[in-house]
């Protein structure tokens, strides 16, 4: 199994029961491309972090973040630039596990560093992450 | 309510406002004239043959930009009106508006069988063990049966729903890329109305359509997924 | 020459990366006592080639500009001193 089903596989059925009416309004995607051509035009898609686990406890961020997903050769990268979390896998689900642990990693480390324990990048970094993960 | 706010991460890849009617052969034999009135912005001409089994449907011509991001698209009884970047709902009324003006006046379509708005959703997304989170994004669930587990690991549903004015067939599916194995949830909606319907309404019913498909996305969307496209999430 | 796993190791620790001991291995900048939020990691276990791909990736980890640079920090072509210089002018120190 590809991971899809095709209702062009049962559409003679559905067609036949509900055709003038109900076939919906034609896309332009009928000339030119596929609905899987969407997701290759996206680029680089880009999914929510919806939480993170830490210390055994679900943390939601205060922010939506966005996590960047591509593939580079034989691997899977999610990142974010504004939390300077970079993580990588064999499969996009390992990326995503990744970046999850690194950026749990730096959420922990950030709280327990404080402002005279940072400098330049760190402190920018240490304040976006106190603002997403307070 | 409908809440009129535009999200600027909406994951909407098209829009389609479409009218069917009584078969006009003026529109086979005068389509350049068509052509003429859009072809400024909509110079690339294709045609769709159709599809076997498709015995219904007629030639379909397609005017549509250089870079495909609006297109019209007329038959022997069907016209509609395409756009792959949309940026609201009053920017798009304000393009199709004087469009469908000219094609029913033209070509003298007053009666009218069905008016649909169809917008075409594709959500990117990342499988939660090994499962569709498709929780995280809709507000539906999958319950066959309360014994059985509330996930999926493909999923493609159909649905017609009735409400007051009209009817919404909507389909959920899952999306893959098959390059970068990206997959992605389809949210397709299409409003559509069958009764009452006639040339000089049309812009009433496409606003009609509207409220009414952004009444039905807004309540099947999930509050945590609605914050994610209506802000500037940190990137 | 690719760069491995185990030469990043070694010329990020004689470098003065703070260690940090996980999943993977984490090392990460102080300059001055202070976190710098430079950083990079690589797993555990037996040594491995370091691709293109991933050596992109440890580019923006570590706040350089090329993977050459990385290259240099990890083979020891590029001193701490020209390290710092290169944040410096980046903005990150």
């Amino acid at each position: 199994m590809n991971g899809t089903i095709c209702l062009d596989e049962i559409r003679p059925w559905v067609l036949e029961k509900y055709e003038q009416t109900c076939r919906p309004a034609m896309s332009a995607r009928g000339f030119c491309g596929t609905q899987e051509d969407d997701l290759a035009q996206m680029g680089e898609p880009v999914i929510p972090l919806w939480d993170l686990e830490i210390d055994g406890r679900v943390v939601r961020p205060a922010v939506p973040i966005a996590i960047r997903l591509r593939k580079d050769g034989d691997l899977f990268f999610a990142e974010n630039d504004s939390l300077a979390v970079y993580a990588s896998g064999a499969s996009r689900e390992e990326a995503i596990e990744d970046f999850r642990q690194t950026a749990a990693f730096f959420v922990r480390e950030f709280h327990s560093l404080g402002p005279d324990q940072v400098m330049g990048r760190g402190s920018r970094l240490r304040e976006q992450f106190l603002k997403v993960f307070p | 309510m409908p809440n009129n706010e535009i999200y600027p991460r909406a994951p909407l890849v098209e829009a389609v406002f479409e009218i069917r009617f009584p078969g006009e052969p003026a529109i086979e034999c005068r389509r350049n004239e068509l052509f003429d009135f859009v072809r400024q912005d909509m110079p690339v001409v294709r045609v769709l043959e159709p599809l076997a089994g498709d015995s219904h449907m007629f030639r379909v011509y397609q005017f549509a930009a250089a870079d495909d991001s609006q297109s019209v698209m007329a038959g022997l009884n069907v016209f509609a009106y395409s756009s792959r970047k949309y940026a609201g709902f009053e920017g798009f009324r304000a393009k199709l508006e004087p469009i469908f003006k000219f094609f029913c006046d033209r070509f003298m379509v007053k009666t009218l069988r069905r008016v649909g708005l169809r917008y075409i959703n594709v959500i990117p997304f990342a499988r939660e063990n090994g499962v569709v989170p498709l929780g995280r994004y809709l507000k539906s669930s999958v319950i066959l049966a309360p014994s059985l587990p509330q996930a999926a690991e493909v999923c493609s549903v159909g649905l017609l729903i009735p409400l007051p004015k009209g009817r919404i067939a909507t389909r959920i599916e899952t999306l893959k890329e098959a390059k970068t194995g990206g997959e992605a949830l389809l949210l397709d909606f299409d409003y559509f109305k069958t009764d009452n319907l006639n040339a000089e309404s049309l812009i009433e019913h496409l606003e009609e359509s509207h409220q009414q498909t952004k009444e039905f996305f807004e309540s099947i969307i999930a509050d945590q997924y609605r914050e994610f496209i209506r802000g500037k999430p940190l990137s | 020459m690719p760069l491995r796993k185990r030469l990043v190791e070694q010329g990020l620790r004689n470098k003065g990366f703070v260690v940090d001991q996980g999943k993977d291995l984490k090392f990460r900048y102080f300059h001055q006592g202070r976190y710098t939020g430079c950083w990079t990691k690589v797993s555990h276990g037996s040594d491995y080639e370091i691709g293109d791909n991933l050596l992109g990736q440890m580019k923006k980890q570590l706040g350089l500009r090329s993977s050459r640079e990385v290259q240099g920090l990890c083979d020891c072509t590029l001193s701490l001193d020209r390290y710092n210089e290169i944040l410096r002018e980046l903005g990150h120190l």
